[in-house]
């Protein structure tokens, strides 16, 4: 399974750099950067996963996400909030939230630029807290609480449904480095809340 | 040795065609330049060197700068135009450098022997420049942390937050301040550094070495390091002055060959520089500069009360005449220097050096540049003398071609300290019960080096730069100790051997372009070769630790002004270690009482490695804040650049940097 992992890791990343190379060729496609910031409210579920999944049963989650337009693409910081049930190990279940950065581009579909296709790439950290501590072989103590660098790849469907409102549905595949598998996909949908920066916050975020 | 000298000289200027130098000053060689504002880790000091390097703990380094491979002289550091010392027992620790990696604006290396900024260097320089002062008063802090991945999951079983095959890089934590009104400033830098290399097979041996199962003590094998810098000085048009203090503390643990495994330590240094550069026209002025440095190691408390027990403590004085204008550079010194050794076994051993130095370059038409560089060194009986001198023809606006010559005559207190102190009577080796033979009187390493090099100007963007090195070592004297197999501490020390009187010869192949397509895109490939051509058995397998081939590249792109990414990627061949090879295919296991328990087979023989890093820097506030996150090891293959050296996966650093 491992095996399988790094290969995965290895086509994941190996996109990521065929990302940022034609990135490249596109960059003079500039746009208003930071002109415009959005806020979203998600909801969330796991949709697949490998063997995490045989030991914990995941349920709907929430989030948020700040956008902004960059001069190519547009970047984020947001966190995800997901709970996992146990389904063996008494008292494992644990509270889970993804914290990260990231950058995504938007490809109009429509002329009217109200449909958009959306695919991106997200950095962070997932952090994990158990509800109990578990004891190794009576003797030693584990963690309750526990933190590994997390990435994901997304392609969202975007619609603009007004000047100051959009809504979109996504999907991710998102890999947490632990030394086991821990892999999963997750389905996200969301209202987005579309604000003008201020001159002040926009000369911030340059 | 006055004969020699004579001799030596009738060489230099009358066959200038073989022994002129190496590397033209007025025709950037493509090894001599690099620039980079995203030094992450210490690595990346010497990443666009073509330098081979080794780690443990992926912190402290041995480094080959190619003349006397991983045992000899490590290179020299020149911060802002003082020099400094981050290494101890021939390891280097750039993470004590005097300011944080962040405030590094610009590295270049050279290699050889040479004098830089009146300082002579025998074995290459790291030529470190931090940013500029600015009018008025400037603070910045950054925080910087960095992980190497692969925790083992859900449930970890973490009693100290020490789990299996996490190293955690940080926090490190720094902050400083400039103050500059007219041509007076200071500045201060302190820093905060820790580190836990929990790589399970690391863990299992340093957690053995600090633990005291008796008193059920078994402490998490952290590092830690804070260091501060003080300095004042006026700076005018003819006149710089400055005084510089700069001190360091570490808890560390400090790789020792000849016990094949680390000794933990508490590392000590203290510098005071006093230096001045006074122009009294022009292109005519004097440089002078006064240091006192003091190196030491403490007792770090260990089960077995290792300890090195080791003092140093340096007076220099350096003083030169300097002469600049367009067409020719010379710089004409001398250093003075007393060096006095307190270990077990040597009670106030002085020893003194004079070294007397000439550099020139002159251009002698727009398409001619002649230069040499002259050292000759004054201790005790002996003169050992370093030559080299270069001619560089410029052919067309395309392509200039260069030869170079070099002889370097190195004392043992240069090219074999360790051995020279033990010869001495330090008796380390014996407090380690470690077998020695180690003769008393050591012969001076001897080196001889020419040097072809062709750099063809393709284009205003594109430069590539051609060098053939063929290096003679008449002279060298070779350290080697076997490691046994022990499964507790992963290895036990065999009998310690200096063999001196080796030879042979190597040659070293490099090309490196440069493809500057425009002020946002940047692109370098650099490929070196290295082969023995023959020498000795102890000389053949000496250098098997060098891989063969080494293939860099770097892509640096700033899209926008608040931008910056940068892509290395670096192919190596394997290396053979010789004194491992009693481990070869033995078992290692985790530390006894982490979770989940691991074995591990230990190889004497590095696999060749792919390594990829990508580093992204963004700017906030009009470049008052910046965050740098750097993804090392992308296809997250297992890299390891020694045997007994943590195995390396996927990782990531991250630094958040505020400047007002």
């Amino acid at each position: 399974m491992m095996v399988f992992m790094r290969q995965d890791m290895r086509k994941i990343f190996l996109t990521i750099i065929i990302l940022f190379i034609s990135g490249w060729i596109h960059f003079i496609h500039s746009q208003d950067a930071f002109s415009e910031l959005k806020f979203t409210l998600t909801g969330n579920a796991v949709l697949g996963g490998n063997t995490v999944q045989k030991s914990w049963s995941p349920t709907g989650g929430f989030g948020f996400e700040l956008t902004t337009p960059y001069y190519f693409g547009n970047f984020e910081i947001g966190a995800r909030y997901t709970r996992y049930n146990e389904l063996q190990f008494d008292d494992s279940g644990f509270n889970s939230t993804y914290i990260f950065a990231g950058w995504n581009y938007t490809h109009y579909v429509s002329g009217e630029k109200d449909l958009s296709i959306v695919p991106g790439i997200r950095f962070g950290s997932r952090y994990m807290i158990f509800d109990e501590q578990a004891t190794y072989r009576d003797e030693y103590q584990f963690s309750r609480f526990e933190s590994e660098f997390s990435y994901e790849v997304l392609f969202r469907i975007q619609y603009r449904i007004n000047e100051r409102l959009e809504f979109y549905s996504s999907a991710a595949i998102n890999q947490t480095r632990f030394k086991i598998p821990y892999a999963e996909w997750m389905g996200t949908a969301g209202f987005t809340f579309i604000f003008n920066t201020s001159d002040g916050m926009e000369n911030f975020l340059k | 040795m006055i004969l020699k000298v004579l001799y030596m000289s009738l060489i230099l200027f009358a066959k200038p065609s073989v022994d002129r130098h190496s590397e033209p000053k007025f025709h950037s060689s493509a090894q001599d330049s690099i620039q980079t504002e995203m030094i992450v880790r210490t690595e990346d000091l010497f990443w666009d060197s073509g330098w081979t390097y080794f780690s443990l703990d992926r912190i402290s380094y041995k480094v080959n700068t190619g003349d006397f491979g991983y045992y000899g002289p490590q290179p020299d550091y020149l911060l802002d135009g003082i020099p400094v010392d981050p290494t101890y027992f021939g390891m280097n620790f750039p993470q004590v450098l005097p300011v944080p990696l962040n405030q590094i604006t610009e590295i270049n290396t050279m290699n050889g022997m040479g004098i830089a900024a009146g300082v002579p260097y025998h074995s290459g320089l790291l030529k470190l420049q931090s940013n500029d002062i600015k009018d008025g008063l400037s603070i910045y802090s950054s925080t910087q942390l960095g992980h190497n991945s692969q925790e083992p999951g859900p449930w970890i079983f973490d009693p100290e937050n020490v789990s299996p095959n996490i190293d955690r890089f940080g926090h490190w934590l720094d902050g400083g301040f400039s103050l500059k009104f007219g041509p007076w400033y200071s500045k201060g830098h302190i820093q905060r550094l820790s580190f836990l290399n929990s790589n399970p097979f690391v863990q299992l041996r340093i957690r053995n070495l600090i633990g005291f199962p008796e008193e059920s003590e078994w402490p998490d094998g952290r590092s830690s390091a804070l260091l501060g810098l003080l300095e004042t000085g006026i700076k005018t048009d003819r006149l710089h002055f400055r005084v510089q203090g700069i001190q360091s503390e570490s808890e560390d643990f400090l790789f020792f060959q000849p016990l094949g495994r680390e000794i933990p330590t508490d590392l000590m240094s203290e510098q005071l520089s006093a230096t001045g550069k006074f122009s009294f026209t022009e292109n005519f002025g004097l440089r002078a500069m006064a240091q006192y440095r003091e190196k030491g190691t403490g007792y770090r408390r260990n089960r077995f009360g290792e300890e090195f027990d080791w003092e140093k403590v340096e007076q220099i004085g350096r003083v030169s005449l300097f002469l600049e204008t367009n067409s020719f550079e010379i710089d004409l010194g001398s250093e003075y220097k007393i060096v006095e050794l307190e270990a077990s076994g040597i009670e106030d051993d002085e020893q003194k050096y004079v070294d007397l130095f000439f550099d020139q370059t002159i251009q002698i038409s727009p398409w001619l540049t002649f230069g040499s560089t002259s050292v000759l060194t004054f201790h005790d009986d002996d003169m050992p003398l370093q030559l080299r001198g270069f001619f560089n023809f410029e052919f067309t606006d395309y392509w200039s071609t260069g030869f170079a010559g070099s002889y370097t005559e190195l004392l043992p207190e240069i090219a074999n300290p360790f051995d020279e102190w033990v010869a001495n009577g330090y008796y380390l080796l014996d407090q380690l019960n470690i077998n020695n033979f180690v003769p008393i009187d050591i012969s001076s390493t001897e080196l001889s080096k020419i040097s072809n090099q062709h750099q063809f100007k393709f284009s205003e963007k594109i430069k590539t730069t051609i060098k053939a090195t063929y290096y003679d070592h008449k002279q060298f004297n070779i350290p080697y100790q076997d490691a046994y197999h022990y499964i507790e501490l992963s290895t036990l020390p065999g009998g310690y051997f200096l063999f001196p009187g080796n030879s042979g010869q190597r040659l070293r192949l490099s090309l490196k372009s440069e493809l500057d397509w425009s002020e946002r895109l940047y692109q370098s490939f650099g490929f070196y070769r290295t082969k023995t051509l023959k020498g000795t058995p102890a000389y053949e397998r000496y250098w098997k630790t060098i891989p063969e081939y080494i293939i860099r590249h770097t892509t640096l792109f700033h899209p926008y002004p608040d931008l910056e990414m940068r892509l290395n990627v670096e192919y190596q061949t394997k290396t053979v270690w010789e004194e491992y090879r009693r481990l070869d295919g033995e078992l290692n296991r985790s530390f006894n009482v982490q979770f989940p328990f691991q074995l591990y087979r230990f190889r004497n023989t590095i696999s060749p490695g792919v390594n990829m890093d990508l580093t992204f820097a963004k700017w906030f506030w009009e470049q008052r804040l910046r965050v740098v996150f750097m993804l090392n090891n992308l296809l997250n293959r297992d890299l390891q650049s020694h045997p007994i050296g943590s195995v390396d996966g996927f990782g990531y650093m991250v630094r958040f940097e505020v400047r007002l």
